[in-house]
């Protein structure tokens, strides 16, 4: 008995790469650019809490879909059947539908990019699907209990094991493309009540790798229920700006919703990115480094290429201050002129590629947590991030997080606020940066939307930072 | 494989003592533009069966009830009976209360499917498109996205149950832009809906459009405490909690705040709330003849002049607090207030808050925090102010002991109530 695997067989490379491949010459005999992509996502997820145990498969996403280029218009077909018949008229429909609307002629046609053959494989140490799932069962039983359990102030608890696999293929003209990605998941979470009121807390972690993941650091049990129980009917701090501390997953949500999403260049193309009139300008403290690294090995938000064929490698997005790189998809590419990056990445086949991070963080400096809280006479230590979202036309900015501490004459006192926000204005966050901290954290807990949909796994992440910031 | 050909399998299948079956279909025509270009244009079918097996034993001298599902994508030949015995397997792993799952209902029809959304997409995106261009009058529209989709899903369970309908939804993504340079700023409008009627684009695209210009003078709130009117965006959300608190399954699993005749908001000092869960309105998004399990879904008055009445439950909850189920899903129905929103808006200093980065308070504390996108300051004398940056916060079962309701409605995707909804003693952060 095991998971996804023992679902419908994965499509087969060899006999699904030449089908593909024929499609792909066949379409471009009659349009400039052809390509197409067929991805196979399954996985489990088990869920057990103080009252429901629960395994279930990850809502599988099989499929293909076929791109066209018209000169103008990206036109695809997208169909959930992998049969040959099906495949053939998805191609053709495609075409058929790129035709209609006309093709024209195109001053930045596509690249194909150099001929590349290979297959690539995520590493397990154990893999997941040899385990039992009694085993995975047992997992999130004991993350519960052990949370649940841990203070009386605990009304439900819940711990949760999960993998995903995503198998995929990607053919154009000069590529043929295998991946087999596979990332594991584990988290505990817990609701504790007091006097009336509630408070909600999540913490684990995420990996592109196998079973091995599952085992949490001992002690991250204890600090979540901790945590949880100080913030039930905590005060919110009053507003103001501060010197603020923000933990490593905090500088994490703000590397992403700051210049992740802002130098994303499909917003440059749609003029909602002040980005692009920034790109050589400083932006930022200049201690401070940015990057979006889908090559990084181990972390979830990455992958060996991206949905468009692109071979993943680390862009450099800020460097000592200066905002030097965007990243790209093909269209948008295409449409700048900018280098392609492996950014083009989709929800699923059936939806678009837009621009998308992958593992995005703030590079190490050179300072330590206690140098940094020694510097502040009062201000806040912002940690457990819950939610952000990005401005990129504006350059503003909202993060929301579960627990500010105070900070006073330069230690912590004790006491917690709870939730905190920040809001503020880009560039002046970034430049007010006035230490980095020497280890980089990510973690991969979480999704990102483009917007407010098309959502995907993403990491994100950074040292301790220093900085100033208005907090509500 | 058609349905009756999985109840069959599930039916003879040796150790399934209860089941679920859901298909579910999808084709959805989606079409982006880049200012008046058309960037992309996509079409996609997707079809599933998500199967759910209950399998009951006796453990520890208590009856539980092992769960576990699979999920078969369109177009795979599966091994229907393998699937079947490692699903057993695998539900003799876990243990829950057991639950009966939902019978034999009639659960009546409710519009959900456009005919001219479903038989053709694109002659709908194509006038939506026209629509926006209209509205959008001299303020370009530097993007946007249109989706026309159609959903048909059919639910069968081993108690009985049977029903099938189809759906359909149109989603449209626009950004207007002001300015230009360092001065430039945008306003991001979405819009979703079953019809173009509901969508009402136009009257949408016309207010963002006016927001956009507006943003271009914008100052940041002052810092304090203030009255807030929360409309437009912020109404999506301002009552999750109190849904979820009077939800089965925050009772079930320990954090409910509410008690049946009890109040839902203690000591208050202005209008009561009335709220109601329907899941039968007419061409709402959040409207479904029946649920996920096959309960057949009906109106839940859950808070009435204040006081808490009756939960909202799925069948499992409904079973394990003993309570009639009544479905999950629903639209949000808000009693209107007697005061006109501009006399709500009139005593001021007010900020009318109508968008932001993001509004979503914590369904389970309440909590909500929120950067502000577009408002405007009412001086109270007759001046208004736009603002943007900056936060309101607070706490929703605070806040809720002085709330007063506009006397006008708005109907959004999942909400029908009050225009406006004004808050005392809101948290604002701006400038010093």
């Amino acid at each position: 008995m095991s998971g996804p695997a023992a679902d419908a067989p994965l499509p087969d490379p060899d006999i699904l790469i030449p089908r593909l491949a024929d499609l792909v010459a066949r379409m471009e005999a009659r349009v400039p650019y052809a390509a197409a992509l067929v991805t196979d996502e399954r996985g489990e997820r088990v869920r057990v809490s103080t009252t429901e145990e629960h395994v279930a498969p990850v809502a599988p996403a099989r499929g293909a879909v076929f791109t066209v280029h018209t000169g103008r218009t990206l036109v695809e077909a997208a169909v959930d059947d992998l049969g040959p018949e099906a495949l053939a008229a998805a191609a053709e429909q495609a075409v058929a539908r790129a035709l209609e609307l006309g093709l024209e002629p195109d001053a930045r046609p596509v690249d194909p990019g150099p001929a590349m053959t290979a297959r690539f494989a995520t590493r397990e140490d154990t893999p997941y699907d040899g385990v039992p799932l009694a085993d995975k069962v047992a997992r999130a039983r004991a993350l519960r209990d052990a949370a649940g359990g841990a203070d009386a102030r605990v009304v439900n608890a819940f711990g949760t094991v999960g993998h995903t696999r995503s198998f995929e293929v990607f053919v154009n003209r000069t590529k043929r493309l295998v991946q087999d990605l596979r990332r594991t998941q584990a988290a505990v979470g817990v609701t504790c009540s007091e006097g009336g009121r509630q408070a909600a807390l999540l913490d684990g972690r995420a990996r592109r790798a196998g079973w091995e993941v599952a085992e949490l650091p001992d002690d991250l049990v204890a600090r979540l229920v901790a945590d949880c129980t100080r913030i039930v009917g905590a005060p919110r701090l009053e507003p103001g700006h501060y010197d603020c501390v923000f933990s490593p997953e905090f500088a994490g949500i703000f590397a992403h919703e700051a210049f992740g999403h802002g130098t994303e260049a499909d917003m440059f193309v749609k003029d909602r990115s002040r980005g692009r009139d920034y790109l050589g300008q400083p932006v930022a403290s200049p201690i401070v480094n940015m990057f979006d690294a889908p090559d990084r090995t181990g972390e979830t938000g990455g992958y060996f290429f991206d949905h468009e064929g692109q071979i993943a490698t680390t862009t450099q997005i800020i460097e000592k201050g200066i905002l030097v790189r965007a990243i790209t998809d093909l269209n948008a590419a295409r449409a700048l002129g900018l280098p392609r990056t492996a950014n083009g990445r989709r929800e699923s086949f059936a939806r678009k590629a837009y621009t998308r991070m992958s593992n995005t963080y703030f590079g190490p400096g050179d300072a330590d947590l206690d140098e940094m809280l020694a510097s502040i006479r009062h201000g806040y230590y912002l940690e457990r991030p819950s939610n952000g979202m990005e401005d990129p036309k504006g350059w503003g900015i909202q993060l929301e997080g579960h627990m500010a501490s105070e900070i006073l004459d330069g230690r912590l006192t004790g006491r917690v606020f709870s939730p905190v926000i920040v809001t503020g204005y880009v560039p002046e966050l970034l430049q007010s940066i006035t230490l980095v901290g020497r280890e980089v954290e990510i973690t991969g807990l979480g999704m990102c939307g483009k917007g407010y949909k098309e959502w995907v796994k993403v990491t994100d992440g950074g040292p301790h930072l220093r900085l100033k910031a208005r907090l509500a | 494989m058609t349905p009756d050909a999985w109840v069959r399998a599930l039916s003879a299948a040796p150790g399934v003592d209860g089941w679920v079956v859901r298909e579910r279909s999808l084709t959805s025509h989606q079409r982006y533009r880049i200012y008046t270009r058309r960037d992309a244009e996509r079409t996609a079918r997707l079809s599933t069966v998500e199967v759910t097996v209950h399998a009951r034993r006796s453990e520890d001298g208590r009856e539980v009830q092992g769960e576990a599902a699979f999920t078969v994508p369109g177009g795979t030949d599966p091994d229907v009976p393998g699937l079947i015995a490692r699903a057993v397997e695998q539900a003799a792993l876990t243990a829950n209360r057991p639950y009966a799952l939902p019978g034999a209902a009639d659960p009546g029809d409710v519009p959900l499917c456009d005919p001219g959304v479903a038989e053709t997409p694109w002659d709908v995106i194509d006038a939506l498109e026209a629509e926006m261009d209209r509205s959008a009058g001299d303020t370009p529209v530097c993007a946007s996205e249109f989706f026309a989709e159609r959903t048909e899903v059919a639910v069968r369970t081993s108690a009985g149950f049977s029903g099938a309908y189809a759906a359909t939804e149109l989603f449209c993504e626009f950004v207007l832009l002001a300015g230009a340079g360092e001065a430039g700023v945008e306003c991001h409008g979405i819009r979703r809906a079953r019809r173009p009627r509901e969508l009402a684009l136009g009257e949408a695209v016309a207010h963002h459009a006016r927001w956009a210009g507006d943003r271009l003078g914008a100052d940041l709130p002052p810092t304090g405490s203030c009255p807030v009117v929360f409309g437009e965006e912020a109404l999506d959300a301002l009552f999750e909690p109190f849904a979820a608190h009077g939800g089965a399954r925050a009772r079930h699993e320990g954090w409910s705040r509410l008690s049946e005749g009890e109040a839902a908001v203690r000591d208050v000092k202005g209008e009561a709330l009335t709220l109601t869960v329907d899941p039968h309105l007419p061409w709402r998004l959040g409207s479904r003849p029946f649920d996920a399990e096959g309960q057949a879904t009906r109106p839940v008055a859950l808070i009435r002049d204040g006081r808490f009445l009756t939960r909202t439950a799925s069948k499992r909850f409904a079973d394990y607090l003993g309570i009639p189920a009544t479905g999950a899903g629903g639209s949000l129905v808000v009693a209107s207030g007697p005061t006109a929103l501009a006399d709500l808006l009139a005593e001021g200093p007010v900020i009318h808050a109508l968008r932001f980065s993001t509004f979503q308070p914590s369904r389970v504390t309440g909590a909500f925090s929120a950067e502000l996108r577009t408002a405007y300051l009412h001086d109270g004398r007759g001046g208004v102010t736009p603002l943007s940056g900056g936060s309101v916060s607070g706490n929703l079962w605070e806040a809720f002991k002085d709330a007063r309701f506009a006397a006008e409605r708005a109907v959004r995707p999942d909400y029908d109530g009050p225009a406006g909804v004004r808050l005392e003693g809101v948290t604002v952060a701006g400038r010093a």
